[in-house]
């Protein structure tokens, strides 16, 4: 099953992507805390934007689940076919 | 469809406002009662920079009647890419003194109250910010820190002011318009601000004048009740492909600055 993420801001900048595609096993269904870390992995950078330092989503993070705002529970169990748009709080005036 | 009003207070137009505004009045649902609102309304916009100078500037074209300004420091060449009220000839000077200079340029009969200071409870008391909050019906927040932001969206959510809240970064923007116990606010949204946000951040003045120019249009509407304000939804854009969509966004039950409302 894949899920398909989209950075905006801060994230695109440190990933170097504006789109992921994050494949997850064939046992149930993949959980926004598992994309998340699945990312913060592969693109250290990234991380603190992800991630505060006690492990918890970081509160710049503005998350949508299929253009949705969604609660940033890890344990939120997304659906086949999602697409989940990760958004970092910006500024620029 | 929103409940909020703000645009209450009317000032009866005079012939050489109606000839100014002649092509706008026509505008179906705007009309001369429209205008005289416009007229009356008095709006906060915090800072002029690269997105707050051009919300200004369409707000004082549009015939809003008061603009409070905030804006602190001495014009740099660094500010000259986007702050389109500023002047070469102006470097070294008072930044707010230029945007001054230009709105009344363009509009010699719009009030203007200005504050060479950025409004946030680091530079001024919170007492202070909230007095210049309570001058305004409205607030576009264009402020390029955090700590502003929050500051602006404490104040105007505590005196039931809704407030613009328009951010770019690179060639991306950010908006959607908050108003007090209907939407959420800018920490339902954003509860912290983001790890390692830096005071340079990548601009064209291209991508914060567009941002900016919806900025003002969002102020108009609340002003004159034309349309549907761009509430409880986030617009965001990414023009470097040209595309733009938009997220539902809510009220978060547990948020320190509006749960109560």
């Amino acid at each position: 099953m894949t899920i398909q993420v989209k950075l905006f801001g801060q994230l695109r900048t440190k990933t170097g992507q504006e789109t992921i595609a994050i494949e997850s096993g064939s046992e149930g269904s993949p959980k926004l805390g598992d994309v998340l870390a699945d990312i913060a992995q592969n693109y250290s950078e990234a991380k603190n934007l992800l991630f505060k330092p006690d492990g918890t989503i970081a509160g710049g993070l503005l998350i949508s689940i299929d253009d949705e705002a969604a609660v940033p529970d890890p344990d939120l169990a997304l659906k086949a076919g999602s697409t989940v748009t990760l958004l970092t709080a910006i500024s620029g005036g | 469809m929103s409940q909020f009003r703000c645009g209450e207070k009317k000032v009866p137009l005079t012939d050489e406002d109606r000839a100014i505004w002649d092509w706008q009045i026509a505008t179906e649902d705007l009309g001369e009662a429209g205008q005289e609102r416009l007229k009356g309304a008095s709006v906060l916009v915090s800072r002029c920079g690269g997105l707050g100078s051009v919300v200004a500037y369409e707000l004082a074209a549009a015939g809003v009647g008061t603009l409070v300004l905030a804006h602190a420091g001495n014009l740099q060449p660094s500010d000259l890419n986007r702050q389109l009220l500023m002047t070469h000839d102006w470097l070294g000077k008072p930044r707010i003194e230029s945007v001054r200079r230009r709105l009344l340029d363009l509009n010699p009969r719009l009030n203007l109250v200005t504050y060479n200071a950025n409004l946030s409870e680091e530079n001024i008391s919170e007492e202070k910010i909230n007095e210049i909050v309570a001058q305004a019906d409205l607030v576009v927040d264009c402020a390029p820190l955090f700590t502003e932001r929050y500051a602006m969206n404490r104040a105007a959510f505590q005196q039931g002011k809704p407030i613009v809240e328009c951010a770019m970064y690179d060639m991306e923007y950010q908006i959607t318009t908050m108003i007090p116990g209907e939407t959420p606010c800018l920490r339902c949204l954003y509860p912290e601000d983001p790890s390692g946000w830096k005071r340079k951040f990548p601009v064209f003045g291209a991508v914060s004048g567009t941002v900016g120019c919806l900025g003002a249009v969002e102020a108009i509407k609340l002003i004159t009740d034309i349309g549907d304000p761009l509430t409880n939804r986030l617009l965001c854009a990414d023009l470097r492909r040209g595309t733009h969509g938009e997220i539902a966004i809510h009220r978060r039950p547990d948020c320190p600055v509006c749960r109560s409302l």
